[in-house]
């Protein structure tokens, strides 16, 4: 039997760059062809991203137009005063009185229509309401709710705390209680998706890299067919690894940028707010595509996304055990986006921390490799 | 009929293992010949479980080749092993001139593989010229000479206008895809084109059109092609055939001369009778110049038969048991040779088989 001299040409270097190129290449055109893949990675954090930077302005639509019934039975000029409080503009409320509307705003009305949708709340202001504000003793006021919308109850009840306490202080109808107004230094007004953006923003690049990763060798159906060319699987890791990687950069700007020019959040280092943004994606995509490695269908993926992402929230949000969630990349994230997004401090300070998310990301794609090749079926 | 049997297994027997040992001599002698597969006494299998025992076989280059066989006889096996999939636990694979077990790069560097599957083989939202590119750099091969070939092979597939190398996979009908596949199965000219059951699902007319491309394929760049099939009209394009059953290769050889093999160099009678009970049928089987009996449809029977004088014995006595027909002479076709192998033969040459190796086990 006459064997042929092995020309070993697919092991040389260039070779091998030639196919993980080819591979990358072949990624990249993939995932921007996959509508569901491009929806996850980019629309879902942007949506995320635009909702909580609105949601100071529409939590108490769920209030608005919210009927109120004011029977003020003092006709006092505190009451008269507290009904103006209740009345503007930093409340949702259509408030109604009997001074101005006597046939409408009754008891007997009031209860009757409390039941039904016309009507959110009412209160009873005690003909007493002025004596005992000027005696300095606790007024108090009846309020009714009503009790069957409970996020509707819950917004009008705390609309109603705050209209307490402005009326307090802006017509000084306080005198033994003492008020804490706290101020901050320095003074900076943040907006709620500035105050979410260092929970917020890792949980959403870190998931979403996390998801589309999951899928990305299970749901690669010609990848076995692939894989009878010289191709092997370490260098498939390799380039799905880098193609991924690529797209979480991506990820990570537009995400900064929708931060920035939509809702004018400041960075004091932009480089090193994109560096961490980035390591949290490189973080979701090495385990990403680990678990689909031991995936053997796209449902076995996605569950294991899903049982990965609730365990990991559970462990670094409720359980916290120790040292465990010192050790978990997404702990030390967030415990660091914080200082590098609105301190500034430099993203390499994080020294050995972040040759601690290195270093699991490598394990994370050994593990992968190794589970890939134990694969009888690869897709 | 037992001594038939007996008579006709142990023909077969020797057919086979004489052919062996005249490939051995031919090798020998010839040692400038270039097999594209070259297997010796292959085992092959899955951790400890061998599924494929003591296979020898060499194929010409530019053959076309059909490995038959039921379902779980180890077509599956072979054909991983021969691709360098798995490796062979014992003897020798050759596949292009490269061992499978020393450097399977080497081999998937020279093979093409059309799986059965287009939906898992290809990327459906990408067009035949994108997924050509996809695998073609696998190989080292620059995207000049893929595009070359792609459009080249494509051409030859019948699919002439840009379109097809244009549109997305998706888009093309089933017949198309499956061109397709077989483009990108020898998008790295390769010297052997494996194919996993390529007409399995399509159309009769389909089925024929496509083996029509393969042969069209073979005679144009001269590769050697490997047809994994449960549909035999496939093996009437191929020079050779294997035959695989309970992971034993039962027969291997040219498709006309194997059926020629059969008695009366593979000329049959075929007859309908009319209301046959199966009391009377087994009558007909025992008649001793039947020597094989297959149904073709209901009360229809191909009878082989040893001569012409054989012949008139069986219609006198089927005159005598009172049995009407309508008949007439037939050519036997492959599929007669597989199904009389199968149902009389095949059982017994694998338990032959079993009972050597098990001897030779124990004399080593």
């Amino acid at each position: 039997m006459r064997l042929r001299k092995p020309k070993k040409e697919w092991r040389h270097r260039k070779q091998r760059r030639v196919r993980i190129t080819a591979m990358i290449r072949k990624e990249l055109d993939w995932i921007v062809h996959d509508k569901i893949s491009m929806f996850i990675l980019f629309f879902l954090p942007i949506f995320l991203i635009i909702s909580v930077g609105n949601v100071e302005f529409n939590i108490d639509s769920r209030a608005q137009d919210t009927v109120v019934y004011v029977i003020d039975l003092d006709s006092s000029e505190y009451s008269l005063d507290y009904i103006e409080t209740i009345r503007g503009e930093n409340f949702t409320f259509t408030v109604y009185d009997n001074h101005e509307n006597p046939d409408l705003v009754t008891m007997e009305n009031a209860e009757a229509l409390i039941p039904t949708t016309e009507l959110g709340a009412y209160l009873i202001i005690p003909s007493n309401f002025s004596e005992t504000l000027l005696e300095n003793q606790t007024a108090k006021i009846d309020l009714y709710i009503d009790g069957i919308n409970t996020i509707e109850m819950l917004v009008i009840k705390y609309q109603f705390i705050s209209a307490n306490l402005l009326y307090q202080v802006e017509y000084q109808v306080f005198n033994s209680e003492v008020l804490y107004i706290p101020e901050y230094r320095p003074e900076i007004d943040r907006s709620i998706l500035e105050n979410a953006v260092p929970n917020m923003i890792p949980t959403i690049l870190y998931a979403v890299s996390n998801m589309v990763a999951c899928q990305a060798i299970v749901a690669d159906d010609p990848l076995k067919r692939m894989l009878l060319s010289p191709t092997r699987k370490g260098e498939v890791i390799q380039a799905k690894t880098f193609a991924y990687i690529f797209f979480g950069a991506l990820l990570s700007l537009v995400c900064m940028c929708v931060l920035t020019f939509g809702f004018g959040i400041y960075f004091i280092s932009p480089l090193d707010t994109f560096l961490i943004f980035w390591m949290t994606t490189i973080f979701g995509v090495t385990f990403g595509l680990f678990f689909s490695s031991l995936a053997s269908s796209r449902l076995q993926g996605a569950q294991l996304f899903l049982f990965s992402f609730i365990f990991q929230q559970m462990l670094v949000n409720n359980l916290r055990i120790e040292p465990i969630v010192n050790y978990m990349p997404i702990e030390v994230i967030r415990q660091n986006i914080t200082d590098i997004v609105y301190r500034g401090i430099p993203f390499l300070s994080l020294g050995n921390q972040i040759a601690l998310i290195a270093g699991m990301n490598l394990v994370a794609l050994g593990a992968a490799w190794l589970s890939l090749s134990l694969k009888k079926e690869v897709a | 009929m037992g001594k038939k049997i007996r008579r006709e297994v142990s023909n077969r027997l020797n057919q086979i293992v004489h052919s062996i040992k005249d490939t051995d001599v031919t090798i020998e002698s010839k040692n400038k010949i270039q097999y594209s597969l070259d297997l010796r006494k292959v085992y092959a299998g899955y951790g400890k479980t061998t599924v494929l025992h003591d296979v020898t076989l060499q194929v010409e280059k530019g053959s076309i080749i059909a490995v038959i066989g039921n379902s779980g006889a180890g077509k599956t096996t072979g054909i991983r092993c021969m691709t360098a999939q798995i490796k062979a636990q014992k003897g020798s694979c050759v596949t292009a001139g490269y061992d499978v077990n020393k450097v399977p790069e080497e081999v998937q560097l020279r093979i093409g593989y059309v799986p059965q599957l287009e939906y898992l083989s290809l990327y459906y939202d990408f067009s035949a010229l994108d997924n050509a590119l996809f695998f073609g750099r696998n190989f080292g091969t620059p995207d000049k000479i893929i595009k070359k070939r792609c459009i080249e092979v494509m051409k030859t597939l019948g699919l002439t206008k840009k379109e097809f190398w244009t549109k997305p996979v998706k888009k093309l009908s089933g017949g198309e895809k499956k061109r397709v596949s077989i483009m990108i199965g020898l998008i790295n000219n390769p010297e052997i084109l494996f194919l996993d059951e390529p007409t399995t699902g399509l159309d009769p007319h389909l089925r024929i059109e496509v083996l029509n491309f393969l042969a069209r394929i073979n005679h144009k760049f001269k590769t050697t092609m490997v047809i994994v099939s449960h549909d035999l009209e496939c093996v009437d394009y191929c020079n050779q055939v294997m035959v695989f059953a309970q992971g034993y290769m039962v027969d291997f050889g040219n498709p006309r001369k194997l059926t020629r093999s059969l008695p009366n160099s593979g000329k049959a009678i075929t007859m309908r009778f009319h209301n046959l009970t199966p009391d009377e049928e087994q009558s007909i089987e025992k008649i001793p110049e039947v020597i094989y009996k297959l149904h073709v449809g209901r009360n229809t029977f191909k009878i082989f038969y040893e001569n012409e004088a054989s012949l008139s014995i069986i219609f006198s006595k089927l005159q005598e048991l009172g049995l009407e027909s309508n008949h007439y002479h037939s050519n036997c076709v492959f599929l007669d040779y597989f199904r009389v192998m199968s149902v009389y033969n095949y059982n017994k040459i694998v338990g032959q088989r079993k009972l050597e190796a098990t001897k030779e086990e124990e004399s080593k």
